[in-house]
This record gives C-alpha cells, structure tokens and sequence, in this order.
C-alpha cells in the first residue's frame, strides 16, 4: 500500500524529467546547435564519464567544505534560538535586527570575508555558515513560540521548570519545524559551498565551473550543474530521513 | 442544608486543602480593575471529593491557577496541610480539560511525565504505571501513540497521569467537558469506580449538576463574577454509589434546589 502510494506519486514527475531530455536531445540534433552554446544531454553524459576521476575529486572538496558549514551553521542557528526564545529579551532585542540582517546578500560579503580572513578554508566555513543559520534560527523560534498553550498551562500547573518546559515540552513540539528549516539550509549549504569556492579556491565544483567558463566548455558547465542538483537532492533526502527517524510518532498524512 | 451527618463514608476532615478568603482581580485598561474572586473561601479534607459548580466565566479558572502558583492572590492565602502555598508551584496534580498528552511520548512515558516533572521517579514507578492501565482496563496500550486512542480514553490516560502524581490533591479542571454526552456518562462511571477504590483527595471544576452530585462528598456554588461563595452542599450519599442513585428522590430534590440557584444566579446577570 504504502509503495504502490510512493510509485503513483513518483512517476509523474520522473516522466516528466525523461520527455523533457529527449525533447533536448532531438532539439539539439535537429536544430543543429552548437555545442559550445547548448550541449545534448549525450554529450553532458560522455564528458561526465571521460572526467569522472578528477570530477570526484572536485565533488569531495565540496562536500567536505559543505558538511562543515552546514554543520556549523545549523548548530549556530539552534543555539542562536534557543538562547533568543529562553530569555525573552534578547529576543526582543536582537531577532528584529536578524531579520534585518538578511537585507546583506551574505554572497556580497565574500570579497570582504576574503580580504579579513584570507583564502583559506575559514572564510569560505563562514559564508556558508552565515546562509545555512538564518532559516534554522528562524524555524526553530517559529517553532519554540507556537508551542502548544494547553500544554504549556499543563506543565505549568503541575509545577515544571522553566528548563523541563524547554528539555521536555517546546524542543520536542518544535521539531518538526525545526526540520523544516534545516532542509531549507541543506539545499542552501550546497549553494553556498559553490559560491565560497568561486571566491579562491583550487579545488572543489565551484572553482571547476569558474575554470570551464573560461575556456567555454558548456558541456563541462552542465556536469557541474548537475552534481550540484545531485548534491541537493541527496542532502534534501537525508535530512528528510533523520526526520523520520527522530520524528516517529506522527500519524500517516494521508489518513 | 445538609449537613454532614448524613455522609457515611466520610468521618476524617482533616482540611488538607484550604483556600481562605481568596480575593483576585485584573487590570483592564489604565485605571480599571476587573474584579474576578471576592472572598472565596473552600477547603478540602483528605480523601475528599470536592466539586465547584458555577456559571461560565465566573472566574473558576482564575481560581485553579492560584492554587496552582501560576498567579498570586490579591489577598487571603491558600494553606496545604496547615503550610502556606500562596504562588508557590509544584504542589497539585493536575488533570486539565484537554487531556494534554504529548503525541511524541508514548502512554507509558505520557503517565509517567508528571512523576519526571516532580522528580519522583523510582524503580516501581514504570511497574506502577503498567498496573494501573491493566486497573483501568486499557492494559496493553502502554506503547501506544496518543492520536491512536480516542477522545475518551486520552482523558483516561490523563486521569492516570494525575494519579500516579506523588502530589496530595488532585485538581480537575472541567475533566469531561470535551467528550460527548455518551463517553462522558461513561466516563463518570469510570471516574467513580477508579475513585472510591483509591479514595485521593480531588477538587474538581463542572458544569454538570448530575456530574458533581454523582461524584461528590461536598459542592460549592459560586455567583458571577466577582464569584463568591454562593451555597456549600453536603452531598448525602455513601458510597459506593450506584448509577440508580440518580433516581433517588433526594438526588432529584438536590438537583433541583441546585438549578434553582442557578438559574437564579443566570437570571441576576441578565439584569445586572
């Protein structure tokens, strides 16, 4: 039941991706389009697999970069919310002045993050840091304010603590927010390890696609767009399995 | 009146709850004050069941969370066994109107989490848990999920929590009001059984006239707001009691007298 549900809603799409690339693939051979301006997905899947071992070397630079951040960010966040939502003022005072924050695209910050902290592997740790925290922050205290008031009076009634409220009541009915927002920041981890790189970087998919824009080898430009969807995708899939895993008492949607 | 002659089961009056002329009130806007309790004064004896009937909105809530510590009173004091308790937090259990299980904490861990928050978990507290669902007739859910039972046995659930709570009183707040008349007679039933075979001392918030003569040792009416003392009533039925009770010429007289008073007090506001 629940496979064949999975199937029904699944297959469409997929379809949808297989008519959309043979439409490409005979678009390109019947317009006859050069392929240093549009490349036919054969030729993205043969430049992949001649490139395949220093593409993966490219590919572990990111990722390695991406984790860390991501890592970092997503920590950042939580604690940046659990402290605002635990004392009051501080989020009085300081969550206006995040959201303001956001007004910084965080890539225009790289150039001055380069200049303060070099070209290293810090600077880069920043960026994707700085993209990754916001949306965590901003689910997790979304999460921690809409806690259950029946339940928060219950707890209070029976005399918990400000700390047994946080431990055992707002962190658990926040959690499914709360992952809302971390798989907002996976896919933007990806994004922002791409931008680190293009920044001063000698390795990683980022520095790849600067290095293949300068010699015009779109196909090349289209295997780095690729695995940066890939990566995407397996991040969103992840996260989206250790909710799963954390998050199992949730009735089936569908009932 | 009635007086406490009449009540057989119950010779021990030690107060272990008492509330001494209580009063509260609210601001509302800049020089306004909003006057919700006016010298309430009620007590509980241990292994008591005590009811509070009174018209919506009289401020019955407002009394429970003083008792509870949420708030503090403007005047009187609150005493638990002779001690003052005024603002103080952690002394009752509590079953509130919506059974208030936390979905991701299965029903074993859901009645065990007011023995957490009072931190009295021992080793016999999961053993004591399992036998009291077995007592309840719901032996075998321990692992279950709350949005697996329906409304009737959450509240259940909720009641066990409350009593598995090492704290003296038990305070429920309007406990049936938001299952259906069917669960809810059920319930009631239920409720006694459990009740007179482990008599704890119980301070409950109703409605329900039937409710509170069907399950109580003592009843206080209360007025609109300002809500104050209106009448205590002995209820004169030993127990245990049977559901024929409710035919009983006196639990109609009772009941009568009762929904005199209130409709009087219904009517009062209308005018006022």
């Amino acid at each position: 039941m629940k496979a064949s549900q999975f199937w029904k809603n699944i297959w469409p799409p997929i379809v949808a991706v297989l008519l959309f690339i043979i439409a490409w693939e005979l678009a390109t051979d019947f317009f006859q389009i050069e392929k240093w301006i549009l490349p036919s997905p054969t030729d993205i899947m043969k430049e992949a697999r001649t490139g395949a071992f220093s593409l993966w070397q490219h590919t572990q630079a990111t990722l390695e970069l991406m984790f860390i951040g991501f890592g970092i960010g997503t920590a950042f966040g939580l604690l940046v919310a659990f402290l605002l939502d635990y004392v009051p003022f501080l989020k009085a005072s300081v969550y206006p002045l995040i959201i303001l924050s956001q007004n910084i695209p965080s890539i225009a910050l790289a150039p001055l993050l380069m200049i303060w902290f070099g070209f290293g592997i810090l600077p880069k740790i920043i960026i994707i840091t700085l993209v990754c925290f916001f949306p965590v922050t901003v689910a997790a205290l979304d999460g921690l304010h809409r806690t259950d008031p029946i339940m928060l009076n219950y707890m209070k009634m029976i005399g918990a603590s400000k700390a047994d409220i946080f431990r055992k009541l707002k962190i658990p009915f926040a959690l499914p927010t709360i992952f809302s927002g971390i798989k907002i920041a996976a896919t933007y981890s990806v994004m922002g390890a791409v931008v680190a790189e293009w920044i001063g970087a000698n390795k990683g998919i980022g520095y790849y696609l600067l290095l293949q824009k300068s010699s015009f080898r779109t196909d090349r430009i289209f295997v780095g767009i690729c695995i940066i969807v890939i990566i995407s995708l397996a991040m969103f899939a992840l996260i989206s399995l250790l909710e799963k895993w954390m998050i199992r008492y949730k009735p089936q949607e569908h009932k | 009146m009635n007086t406490k002659n009449y009540n057989s089961s119950h010779s021990n009056t030690t107060p272990l709850l008492q509330i001494n002329h209580v009063h509260k009130s609210f601001k509302q806007g800049k020089k306004q004050k909003l006057q919700v309790l006016n010298d309430i004064s009620l007590s509980v004896s241990v292994g008591e069941f005590v009811s509070i009937i009174g018209p919506s909105g009289c401020g019955k809530s407002t009394l429970f969370h003083l008792i509870g510590g949420l708030m503090t009173v403007d005047e009187g004091e609150i005493k638990l066994q002779g001690k003052k308790i005024n603002g103080e937090r952690g002394h009752i259990s509590y079953i509130p109107q919506q059974s208030a299980l936390f979905p991701w904490r299965n029903i074993l861990d859901n009645l065990l989490l007011a023995q957490e928050i009072a931190g009295t978990t021992g080793q016999n507290s999961k053993q004591e848990a399992l036998d009291w669902l077995d007592k309840a007739g719901m032996g075998g859910f321990e692992k279950a999920y709350p949005h697996m039972l329906s409304g009737g046995m959450q509240q259940r659930i909720s009641f066990l929590r409350g009593m598995l709570a090492p704290q003296e009183i038990m305070c429920l707040d309007e406990p049936f009001s938001s299952l259906d008349a069917l669960t809810r007679v059920d319930m009631q039933r239920w409720l006694l059984d459990i009740w007179e075979s482990h008599q704890r001392s119980v301070l409950m918030i109703t409605h329900s006239i039937d409710e509170a003569l069907m399950l109580s040792d003592k009843i206080y009416l209360l007025s609109n707001r300002p809500a104050s003392v209106l009448q205590v009533i002995d209820v004169p039925f030993g127990r245990p009691r049977q559901e024929e009770l409710e035919n009983h010429p006196l639990f109609l007289q009772l009941k009568q007298e009762i929904s005199h008073w209130m409709r009087q007090e219904q009517q009062h506001k209308k005018i006022k």
